[in-house]
């Protein structure tokens, strides 16, 4: 595939070195916002901004990267926030060493709902992932132990080396250092052995499990590489928000760390960051809407979808690059482009295809 | 040249995200010294499930603030109320604060949903401004140690206590089911109720805890009807009461049903019809039962602004506003610190009771009744349980 | 737990499940046909009973209310739930034919988003709970000391009626045929001369014609409308589509009477607040027992 490598799929070294540049660039700039922010709402929005792209990185792995639907990935958000919670309010824990016991517990989780079920089609899967985020969500709710439908209070800060942090700011940074993390491991993974498996599942399953990978396997270890993001993220935004309650992390959750993932662009690392940007940034931004703030959204929404069905930056790039091929393609070399069955855009040589 | 298409697209991105105050209306407020009005912030939720309550704790602001500011306003200032979106969502709560901080209120007089309240609490702490719940209720609130917070709506125990003392002494149940909507509030007054009826004659049956999206009663009438229950307290909100009781009463059930006062509500009324008559219900004083003027005036004046009945917390909503005006009025100033003194010094007779503040911010002073509801209309009960 | 509620429940599931089942149906077909899970189904649902509201009070205003006003309110707002449905089809899932199913799903969260603040921000509507016009009266018969309405049998039985009439559409006619072909393989569809965008229209108009007449019985049996109501009932529809063996007709129905049953068994067992999680696990057990659910196919795999 000679024009493979005309697509900017970044595999050459070259590719290697500018993305680095770039994201290191981003990293920089990211680093200076809380100093540029006129006050505390900006850097309180960016935090959640940052929150969501955590969780969608882990998404990333489940549905990107394997292509499995899950909706009810809150689940492991959960568990990572309440095991925090209650270690360090009931057993006075520090939030840190309450890490690898959420750990454990959202792996475990994993393993003991996807094991069972990843064998099942896409969409019996996303009902068995819908259900275990209810019954986890249902579960905190009523039990006595996780503080009923009023949750969890009191969380204690996080204190690293003896310095609490206590301000929006600080928290702003944990996170960024908990983003730059996961996005340096899902480009490092994505890279490896496990991510060229994953890819292949995603592309077609048969063939994959026919070339000797094992299928099932390989989606669990998806699956539980997603659960450990989300629990990660899940014990930091504890303390950082001192208070946890129940409908934090329900459906609708699930549903936006779906839409930050799904609007980005599938499988790409920039996508499910700007796709987390973009989900948590556009209500904020509409507040000026008041009421109506949710259907401006909602619109925006259907028409980002319909307009640019592969997301905003999907794994095959921005597609700045395909623009000039359709200007190509209509000098008659290439015959265009379409939507892959999971959304990676693939070009068409002249002659096939049924359109 | 992609590596720097990509850095200029995803920084523009997370500019456009991460600073809003590019956008008109969101910029920073230095101080309100200079300026003729006095800002007041109002946190409640204007989309999602609980949006219509939200709308009746508004108009119940916007009431008090109209009436105040034809009176001249406070200490020359006029009032301006500023409404954010809390969609009684903890994040959502925590924005609308920090929104409504960034715009330089130096007061925040709403709030509905506690687990709403609780992150949000020490974005106003920091701030130093008071923190005037008129509705979230939980004890959480109270419990954080933060000096600038005060419930208008009292905690469940008081409605508890009524609650309890209605069905042992005047309704002389023998099995009473309570059910709630799995609400911060709901659960709080149900499981206090319960609390409160052991050791009575009253047999209080294991909760039942119907989730808010749930219309369907047909099987928690079957469990009443099973466990031979002499009547029901539900603790939740207005709409499910009235499928509640409707469904109950097409069941062929007459046993008394008891609602709490976040069931106090027109809506109860319309949707329930026929089958609402003989409700009961708790509630802190409601308006229209108070003689003084200033009662009638209310209800009379809310329906003509609103064209529309108050919600239950309307009045709690007017009451906080007169709170805070208050605490100016004695402090003599406008300025934050001296106004929270103030407040916990406050004390007046407003349309749900007296209006006072334990150290902790908790309501004193809120007086409970029994209603029932009769031809289509809340009237107080005949038979009061004994103080 | 008392298990003499179990048999009074069961009933009260198959009424429940009545409900269900007609907007399981639904969801059911369209996934079948597109393999998209329409989160805006509910939504139809919402909208339609909406439109029944203003309908019924306008009429209801001006005329006596009898039930030959209902019926062909019933039958009016069933056009309307069709029409919304071939149209939001048309305007937002045919132009994303070729793309990514997920992208569907997300356009059609787009979508659900849309009509539910939609409404919130119409004068009349807004986030109030609305009391229908109409109330159903109460008399009816006793069994076993449970007092049950001719009204929930008159809901059961045109329940039935309405799904009788659909799978009997996709079994027994040239357009079932065709929708069944379009679902099994659209482009060899194509290529036998069918036109695909029209049967998809078609389905997606007796998905939300079926969700109408759900939601006007709804409508009427529980009395009140409110914006949101359509989410809880599309999530429980989807729920019941897969329990059932989802894309085809039967197994809908059948999910959609057993997850009723299931929900209100669990509440008389376990409370209220653990009946979803019941039906749930029975959902996971199921699925894990029968990957396709009760009356799904078994799929071989093609390689």
């Amino acid at each position: 595939m000679a024009s493979a490598s005309k697509l900017g799929l970044s595999r050459s070294a070259h590719g290697l070195r500018s993305g680095f540049v770039g994201a290191l660039g981003v990293t920089v700039l990211a680093a200076v916002l809380p100093l540029l922010a006129q006050n505390n709402y900006e850097v309180s929005v960016a935090m959640q901004v940052e929150i969501l792209m955590c969780l969608a990185l882990g998404l990333n792995f489940v549905v990107g990267y394997a292509g499995m639907l899950d909706l009810g990935f809150a689940a492991f958000f959960a568990i990572g926030a309440y095991t925090t919670g209650l270690l360090s309010v009931d057993l006075h824990w520090p939030v840190l060493a309450t890490l690898p016991v959420a750990l454990v517990g959202a792996v475990a989780g994993a393993v003991f709902i996807g094991g069972p079920t990843l064998r099942l089609r896409s969409d019996y899967l996303a009902v068995v992932t819908l259900g275990f985020g209810e019954i986890i969500q249902n579960v905190v709710n009523n039990l006595n132990q996780t503080g009923g439908p009023e949750g969890i209070y009191g969380i204690p800060p996080l204190s690293v080396a003896g310095l609490s942090v206590t301000s929006t700011a600080g928290y702003y940074y944990v996170f960024l250092v908990l983003v730059v993390c996961f996005a340096v491991v899902s480009v490092r993974v994505r890279r490896s052995r496990l991510g060229r498996a994953w890819l292949a599942i995603r592309e077609d399953e048969d063939t994959a499990q026919a070339m000797g990978i094992k299928v099932r396997r390989y989606k669990l270890y998806a699956y539980m590489a997603g659960s450990v993001f989300g629990s990660l993220t899940g014990s930091f935004y504890a303390p950082a928000f001192i208070a946890i309650a129940p409908p934090s992390f329900g459906f609708n959750e699930s549903l936006l760390v779906v839409m930050a993932v799904s609007i980005g662009g599938m499988g790409s690392v920039w996508g499910a960051l700007l796709g987390a940007g973009v989900v948590v940034a556009f209500p904020e931004i509409f507040r000026q809407f008041a009421q109506a703030r949710l259907l401006v959204f909602g619109l925006v929404l259907v028409l980002v979808m319909v307009l640019r069905p592969q997301g905003v930056w999907p794994e095959a790039g921005l597609g700045l690059d395909r623009a000039a091929r359709s200007a190509l393609a209509r000098a008659g070399r290439l015959k265009g482009w379409h939507a892959g069955p999971r959304g990676a855009a693939t070009p068409v040589e002249a002659g096939e295809g049924l359109e | 040249m992609n590596y720097a298409l990509r850095a200029v697209t995803l920084t523009g991105a997370l500019l456009v995200a991460s600073l809003p105050a590019t956008l008109p209306g969101t910029t920073a407020v230095a101080s309100t010294k200079a300026s003729a009005t006095y800002l007041v912030g109002a946190s409640e939720p204007m989309t999602g499930a609980e949006a219509e309550a939200g709308t009746e704790i508004y108009n119940g602001l916007v009431l008090a603030v109209e009436k105040v500011n034809a009176a001249g306003g406070v200490l020359g200032h006029k009032i301006r109320l500023i409404e954010q979106d809390d969609a009684c969502d903890p994040q959502t709560s925590v924005n609308a604060a920090n929104k409504l901080v960034s715009l330089g209120v130096q007061a925040m007089v709403g709030g509905y949903c506690s687990s709403a309240a609780q992150p949000a609490e020490a974005i106003y702490a920091r701030a130093g401004i008071p923190n005037i719940q008129v509705a979230a209720n939980s004890s959480t609130l109270t419990s954080a140690g933060y000096h600038n917070v005060f419930l208008i709506d009292p905690g469940g125990s008081l409605q508890a206590a009524e609650a309890a003392s209605f069905f042992s002494k005047v309704l002389h149940v023998t099995r009473l089911l309570i059910a709630d909507d799995q609400s911060t509030y709901a659960v709080n007054v149900a499981q206090l109720t319960a609390k409160d009826l052991r050791g009575t004659s009253t047999q209080v049956l294991p909760v039942q805890a119907v989730p808010d999206t749930q219309q369907d009663f047909s099987a928690v009438v079957n469990t009443v009807r099973a466990e031979k229950a002499g009547a029901v307290y539900w603790t939740g909100y207005f709409a499910q009461a009235a499928e509640f009781v409707r469904q109950l009463r097409a069941a062929g059930l007459k046993i008394p049903f008891v609602t709490a006062d976040g069931s106090v509500d027109p809506t109860f009324i319309k949707d329930a019809g026929s089958a609402g008559n003989g409700t009961y219900a708790t509630i802190a004083v409601l308006s229209s039962f108070l003689t003084g003027a200033a009662a009638k005036t209310f209800d009379a004046a809310y329906v003509s602004r609103f064209r529309a009945q108050p919600g239950p917390y309307s009045a709690y909503a007017y009451d906080g506003i007169f709170a805070l005006v208050d605490a100016i009025k004695a402090a003599g100033s406008l300025a934050p610190s001296k106004v929270i003194a103030a407040l916990h010094k406050v004390r007046f007779q407003g349309l749900t009771g007296e209006v006072y503040f334990a150290p902790n911010g908790s309501r004193l002073g809120a007086h409970f009744v029994v209603l029932e509801v009769e031809n289509g209309q809340y009237k107080l009960a005949p038979h009061q349980p004994p103080a | 737990m008392d298990w003499g509620v179990v048999v009074p429940d069961i009933v009260a599931g198959l009424f429940l499940g009545a409900f269900f089942a007609l907007v399981a149906v639904g969801y059911s077909m369209v996934y079948g046909i597109l393999r998209l899970i329409n989160f805006a189904h509910g939504d139809f649902y919402m909208m339609a009973a909406f439109v029944s509201y203003t309908v019924l009070a306008w009429v209801t205003v001006s005329t006596k209310v009898n039930w030959g006003n209902v019926a062909w309110v019933g039958v009016a707002t069933m056009a309307a739930g069709g029409l919304l449905a071939a149209a939001v089809e048309r305007l937002v899932y045919r132009p994303m034919r070729k793309a990514a199913v997920l992208s569907l799903m997300i356009a059609a969260l787009g979508v659900s988003e849309t009509l539910e603040n939609g409404v919130l921000n119409v004068p009349g509507w807004g986030s109030n709970y609305l009391p229908y016009p109409v109330t159903p009266p109460t008399s009816g018969f006793d069994v076993a000391s449970v007092h049950y309405t001719w009204a929930q049998l008159a809901i059961v039985v045109i329940a039935g009626v309405l799904v009788l009439g659909v799978y009997w559409l996709v079994n027994h006619t040239m357009l079932g045929t065709a929708m069944r072909a379009v679902a099994q393989d659209r482009v060899a569809a194509t290529l036998l001369g069918i036109n695909v965008d029209r049967v998809i229209a078609a389905v997606f108009f007796i998905g939300g014609a079926l969700a109408g007449a759900a939601a006007v019985m709804a409508s009427l049996y529980y009395g009140q409308i409110n914006y949101l109501m359509g989410f809880s009932i599309g999530l429980q529809a989807f729920t019941a589509a897969v329990l059932g063996g989802i894309g085809n007709v039967a197994g809908a129905a059948l999910g959609g009477l057993l997850l009723g049953i299931l929900e209100s068994v669990g509440t008389g067992l376990f409370g209220a607040q653990w009946a979803l999680l019941f039906a749930f696990g029975a959902l996971v057990l199921t699925l894990w027992l029968r990957p396709t659910g009760i009356l799904g196919e078994r799929i071989g795999q093609r390689v």
